[in-house]
């Protein structure tokens, strides 16, 4: 009986986090830095108060942390125009000047915590690749536009 | 003269390949002689050879014909410089695999008594088959990238397939051995 609960709760929390709380951030990198940003760094956990209050934190953790391999997989396995428009999309939805998130970016490769934890090296690897390819891409997309 | 040259060349190549080839079964058959505190249960069922989407965007056209169409030379050497490393790391991956299944497919058989000598055969050749074929990849990838060769890829992981299907025959009785021997 509590393992149909737990599975009902699992695929409900699911519903609730894509529903609630990703349906609102539109670009896919937005998504992956949101989802990265509820892991406690001293930890590796994920931690999300309206979901843990709702189900479980442990529910809550299994959840995100799906979630968060999902979206990076997508992400790096994708396209390689498709990330570099979703980066731009991402860049351009960030209160700041694009070209000084693109040389943060560079000089501070912030996006390496995106990374979930146990992916596969290669696949890690094919994503800062990305990153890299795709802010000289955006780079020169916003040269162009002046 | 050059077709002389040419198949010179073609030789002294094969013959690298082979020799690295043999390097790297010799150095298999060295870890059988060093038991591993299970080793055997974790080394039994080697993860895959490669992801096929990873395979996709590594050795597939698309994203090269994205850059190209940049138009920027910095970029798209940038790009085959990353894209080759990736490219070599998977091919190694392919072959350190297929080492792996060879380590626990000889342990397991040292222990079993119903061996089929065809399918032992079939096995050296399926793993040395694999190890030169990649090698042979490798350095075409390293001579030209990687782009546009994933059908050749495709055929590497059929054939780590393959052998994973004629050791995984094996490996349930070497692994019931251990059980019994622990």
């Amino acid at each position: 009986m509590q393992g149909r609960f737990e599975r009902t709760d699992v695929a409900a929390a699911r519903e609730d986090l894509k529903n609630r709380t990703l349906a609102k951030i539109g670009p896919e990198f937005g998504r992956l830095i949101y989802l990265a940003s509820t892991r406690d760094y001293n930890t590796g956990r994920y931690y999300h108060d309206g979901l843990a209050f709702q189900f479980s934190e442990e529910v809550a953790e299994k959840v995100i942390a799906e979630a968060h391999r999902e979206v990076f997989m997508n992400l790096t396995l994708g396209a390689l125009e498709d990330f570099a428009n979703e980066l731009q999309l991402y860049f351009s939805s960030v209160a700041v000047e694009p070209r000084e998130i693109v040389r943060a970016w560079e000089k501070l490769e912030p996006y390496r915590i995106a990374v979930p934890v146990d992916c596969d090296p290669l696949t890690v690897s094919l994503f800062s690749a990305n990153v890299k390819l795709a802010l000289a891409i955006v780079e020169s997309r916003q040269r162009a536009a002046q | 003269m050059t077709g002389a040259f040419l198949f010179v060349a073609t030789g002294l190549l094969l013959i690298i390949l082979l020799i690295l080839s043999f390097l790297q079964i010799r150095a298999a058959g060295h870890a059988l002689g060093e038991p591993r505190e299970g080793d055997g249960r974790r080394d039994a069922f080697p993860r895959e050879p490669y992801q096929q989407e990873l395979g996709v965007r590594v050795f597939g056209s698309q994203d090269y014909d994205f850059i190209a169409k940049q138009g920027s030379s910095r970029l798209t050497r940038l790009f085959l410089e990353q894209r080759t490393s990736l490219a070599l790391s998977l091919l190694r991956n392919v072959r350190a695999n297929a080492t792996r299944l060879i380590r626990v497919h000889s342990r397991a058989a040292r222990t079993s008594s119903h061996l089929d000598p065809l399918i032992e055969a079939r096995v050296v050749a399926d793993y040395l088959f694999i190890q030169l074929f990649c090698q042979g990849l490798a350095l075409l990838v390293w001579l030209r990238g990687p782009v546009n060769l994933f059908r050749w890829v495709g055929y590497a992981d059929e054939m780590s397939k393959r052998l994973y299907g004629l050791t995984v025959k094996i490996i349930p009785a070497g692994l019931t051995t251990e059980e019994n021997n622990r």
